[in-house]
């Protein structure tokens, strides 16, 4: 089987009928408008992600940074239909790097201050009350958590991944995913003990 | 159950999704440009260079005060030290220097041991003098190196500008680039520490006006004491630059640097070209090596 290398240019980088395998081999091939099609479609799904992940990021730019990423490494991707879930892992990791540094610059005593994170403006009014809840207690917590235990928690817990899938966007072993969750819990139930 | 991420709505408007986008468009572009991928490693080397460069040079210790005429300065570790006319001296750790005389129209240096260099102001009233055991290096503004290692051999080195170095009574300007030399004799030989000059041009951009020039001992020549052993030490050999050949001693002999062997002429025709016995000049015997490859005779089992 070969894979198609060349497709009938497109009218127009807005079009959805194209599937994101098409639109990776065609931007591969060096084509602007099928990397048009793809930053489109795919930037504010990768700003909601990494909104997620750490809201206090510029989401924004995160988004970009990735995509960008993404687009100028096409070639790695061995399966195009994958597209989506190998952006998430590129975000995942933009998003480790920025909680990193300002972990480091907190620690050298360069930290911004912290706001309290809106909430209230991305819950959605049909949110359960209990998940409501669930959701301040679990941003309450990742805050106070170090990057990589807060990441393990943010992508199975507000994602909703499997460990398996979480150990894939953060490149790391399945036991080291438990093991961090595990302690992310831990901390999260003391933290709520305290509370 | 619903993921938790289903209650959370961020919005992001289109106007941000093409701000973006032109943002990323011309990163991409810069991207596929094509890059020298040496460009940043080699940045990264001048940085460290640099880096390195300035913390030698922080670590530099500076004398407050500029010396002051029979002070003596033993460095423990590397100093710059100031000199009463401007100039700098800059001593390696372990290097010792005296600062003989200071006048208006004179600077001498005594180099006691270790290595130093020595930044001197332009000045063209004033003599500066380095002096290191019996050789003396008289400056014209410039920047250079005296280094004297144990007991018997003196090193000068010059960065920038001239230098006279006088050893033996022979004197030898040194322009930049070239260093000189010179190794005490041994005492043993009965005549008390002398010393042989060996001028070393490190990039003499002259090399093929270079002529050796034998310079004769001290007494040696006609009605010289000869009941004395030859001592081959005693002859100084001294390269100069064939300009300077005029003013070589009274009684050098000079001796220009032998021509190359004449090449057998460029054979014309094909003929000849192809023929290498026809190529070989008439007159001249032929080389006794042999010129081209001939294969071993086989090597055959002795009958029986």
């Amino acid at each position: 089987m070969t894979r198609p290398t060349h497709l009938v240019a497109l009218p127009s980088a807005r079009r959805d009928d194209v599937t994101d395998a098409e639109l990776v081999v065609s931007a591969a091939a060096g084509q602007r408008w099928a990397s048009e099609a793809l930053f489109r479609r795919h930037f504010a799904t990768a700003v909601r992600l990494s909104w997620r992940l750490a809201p206090r990021c510029d989401a924004e730019d995160v988004a970009q940074d990735a995509l960008v990423e993404a687009l100028t490494h096409l070639k790695q991707l061995s399966n195009p239909a994958a597209f989506v879930g190998w952006l998430r892992g590129i975000v995942v990791r933009v998003v480790r790097g920025r909680l990193r540094r300002r972990s480091l610059l907190r620690r050298l005593g360069f930290g911004d201050a912290d706001e309290e994170v809106d909430l209230d403006a991305v819950i959605s009014p049909s949110t359960p009350p209990e998940a409501s809840v669930q959701i301040r207690e679990l941003y309450r917590a990742m805050e106070k958590l170090p990057t990589e235990e807060r990441m393990v928690l943010a992508l199975t817990r507000i994602e909703g991944l499997t460990n398996e899938e979480a150990a894939q966007s953060m490149g790391l072993s399945l036991a080291t995913v438990k093991r961090r969750l595990a302690s992310a819990l831990a901390a999260l139930d003391v933290s709520e003990g305290d509370a | 159950m619903r993921p938790l991420r289903d209650y959370l709505e961020r919005e992001v408007d289109d106007g941000a999704i093409d701000a973006h986008w032109a943002a990323a468009s011309e990163r991409l572009d810069a991207a596929r440009r094509p890059t020298r991928r040496w460009v940043a490693p080699a940045l990264a080397a001048a940085a460290a260079v640099l880096i390195v460069a300035g913390v030698a040079r922080v670590t530099l210790r500076h004398t407050q005060q500029p010396l002051s005429p029979g002070q003596a300065l033993l460095a423990d570790a590397a100093t710059v030290a100031q000199l009463p006319d401007g100039s700098q001296v800059e001593l390696a750790f372990g290097a010792g220097v005296k600062l003989v005389s200071s006048a208006a129209d004179l600077i001498e240096i005594e180099v006691s041991r270790g290595t130093a260099t020595f930044d001197v102001v332009k000045r063209p009233a004033r003599r500066f003098v380095v002096r290191a055991d019996d050789v003396t290096v008289t400056v014209v503004g410039t920047r250079f190196t005296v280094k004297r290692d144990g007991a018997d051999t003196v090193e000068v080195a010059i960065e920038r500008g001239q230098v006279d170095v006088r050893a033996q009574g022979i004197v030898k300007r040194l322009a930049a680039g070239e260093q000189w030399r010179g190794h005490s004799v041994d005492a043993a030989s009965g005549e008390g520490a002398a010393r042989e000059p060996i001028i070393e041009g490190l990039a003499d951009p002259r090399g093929s006006d270079v002529v050796e020039v034998e310079l004769p001992e001290e007494g040696d020549g006609p009605g010289a004491n000869e009941a004395k052993p030859p001592r081959p030490h005693h002859r100084h050999k001294v390269r100069v630059p064939r300009r300077k050949v005029a003013a070589a001693p009274a009684g050098a002999a000079v001796r220009p640097r032998r021509p190359p062997p004449p090449r057998p002429p460029t054979p014309t025709s094909c003929s000849e070209r192809l023929s290498p016995r026809a190529a070989w000049p008439a007159g001249r015997s032929r080389p006794t090596t042999p010129t081209s490859f001939s294969p071993p005779t086989p090597m055959t089992r002795a009958p029986g």
